[in-house]
């Protein structure tokens, strides 16, 4: 193991701030909620710098850290989404003669309708699936970061895809 | 491409994100934590270890004296959230104290208590929200802990559902709903968290729990005539309804309708009222074709 030298703190924030922060944005309420979970991460960091193996996916130590501060303080970082959130039209004039606007509005209900089937999820499949389809980590990864097995990662992301396939279908866009 | 591709790709539109930190949070993350690496220098190790032991008698403590007690109240759960706004709110006069309990499914269901923080003056209440507290209990005495690999297996739907609307377009997941839950001496606690049902008091109130992840056809049935909603019998799992007496004084109807509208729930066309209520409806077929759309 090579340790974290201490250092080196400020390189974690460059290297891995950005997926960090997606994973944060998440699973937190709102900006301020994830910056907060940004934040207190790294400074968990801090203490557990002997903890960090450089050689071996800091990345994966920094996202196991970010879902225990969120876990311990959910309360505070709980996540609320509406069904239907605020979405801009888009300006139907800036798009090409063939552009079907119908079929804009139907992707869009349909990514927020997979976004609030995702929400629903228990923690055990959705947060698998904001690791593997948002932060974009690998399933061994996401295993060692959960220390879980890489069998039981992809089980859990087949089950969230599986919930999340059977929540469009028993909600069948009757807005549509 | 086949249908799992077609989701999966949904799935990479849907959730993949550009949010990136700010300059400005990243410059002030890496001030504190070189703040952090000179207190860490300076701190004596034994204070830590003596705030961890008596953090832990605390909770192991805390546990063996709930264990006498069969359950824990709704304001002792939300304490043992380390949530004293809303175990405060608990022991409120307004809270509903119900403690009734029915089994299903091989489960023992008990409702512990539910409260609007309309009144509440906590700083840490949300006033448009309803808060209730649900017990759940194995029968067989085997409810896995947060630990087990179990845990999760057999999911639960818990959410309040309106009378006279269909309860798959009104629940707790279009209602701004969450929940939080931990598992104690064998029993399942599960908070949750939702849009406020006191608007609604005219019309009648249920809270539904499910062995489902989501609202489920085949556990309730809704009568279209009567609106009023019903456990399906026979149903394979768990399937309860609690009637929730809540005061209908406390209705209003104009917020409810603003409600409805918002949900875009209001002037529904008969046509509509009639694609959902059937298990085996086009639904099913409305999937694939559904998710098509997004490999254009």
């Amino acid at each position: 193991m090579v340790q974290l030298s201490p250092d080196k703190l400020d390189s974690l924030v460059d290297q891995y701030g950005i997926a960090l922060y997606k994973l944060c944005c998440k699973l937190a309420l709102n900006k301020a909620h994830a910056d907060d979970l940004y934040q207190e991460t790294f400074l968990k960091a801090v203490e557990q710098c002997h903890k960090i193996d450089e050689s071996n996916n800091p990345q994966g130590y920094l996202i196991s850290i970010a879902i225990y501060i969120w876990k311990s303080k959910r309360r505070k970082y709980a996540r609320r989404q509406r069904l239907a959130p605020h979405v801009s039209m888009p300006d139907t004039a800036l798009h090409s003669a063939d552009y079907n606007l119908e079929n804009d509005i139907i992707s869009k209900e349909l990514c927020d309708s997979v976004k609030t089937a995702a929400n629903c999820l228990d923690d055990k499949f959705r947060i698998p699936l904001y690791l593997y389809y948002t932060v974009e980590m690998t399933i061994e990864d996401i295993a060692s970061a959960l220390k879980i097995p890489s069998g039981t990662v992809k089980s859990r992301l087949y089950k969230a895809r599986t919930l999340i396939k059977k929540r469009l279908e028993a909600v069948g866009y009757e807005s549509r | 491409m086949n249908h799992d591709d077609s989701l999966d790709k949904l799935l990479k539109k849907a959730l993949s994100s550009t949010q990136i930190p700010d300059e400005e949070l990243n410059e002030t993350v890496k001030n504190r934590m070189k703040e952090k690496m000179v207190l860490k220098r300076t701190r004596t190790k034994p204070t830590l270890r003596l705030a961890f032991i008596t953090a832990t008698l605390i909770v192991t403590m805390s546990v063996t004296v709930f264990a006498v007690v069969k359950y824990l109240s709704a304001d002792e759960f939300a304490d043992s959230l380390a949530y004293p706004a809303l175990a405060e709110a608990f022991k409120s006069e307004d809270t509903i104290q119900i403690n009734e309990s029915q089994t299903s499914g091989g489960y023992k269901i008990s409702l512990l208590g539910i409260v609007s923080g309309e009144k509440l003056t906590q700083d840490d209440i949300n006033k448009e929200s309803t808060y209730a507290v649900v017990a759940i209990e194995k029968l067989d005495g085997t409810m896995p802990t947060t630990r087990d690999e179990e845990y999760g297996e057999t999911p639960f739907f818990v959410s309040p559902l309106i009378k006279g609307l269909k309860p798959w377009q009104v629940n707790i997941c279009t209602m701004s709903g969450g929940y939080t839950e931990t598992v104690v001496d064998g029993v399942m606690y599960r908070l949750i968290e939702c849009d406020s049902v006191e608007m609604f008091a005219d019309r009648g109130v249920y809270l539904c729990i499910s062995s489902t992840t989501f609202y489920n056809i085949d556990a309730f049935a809704y009568n279209n005539e009567t609106g009023e909603i019903s456990p399906t019998p026979d149903y394979d799992g768990v399937n309860v309804l609690f009637d929730l007496p809540i005061d209908k004084s406390k209705a209003d109807p104009k917020k409810a309708e603003q409600f409805l509208k918002g949900q875009e729930l209001l002037n529904a066309s008969d046509s509509e009222e009639e694609e959902d209520t059937s298990a085996e409806s086009s639904d099913m077929t409305k999937g694939p074709e559904l998710v098509e759309i997004i490999k254009e």
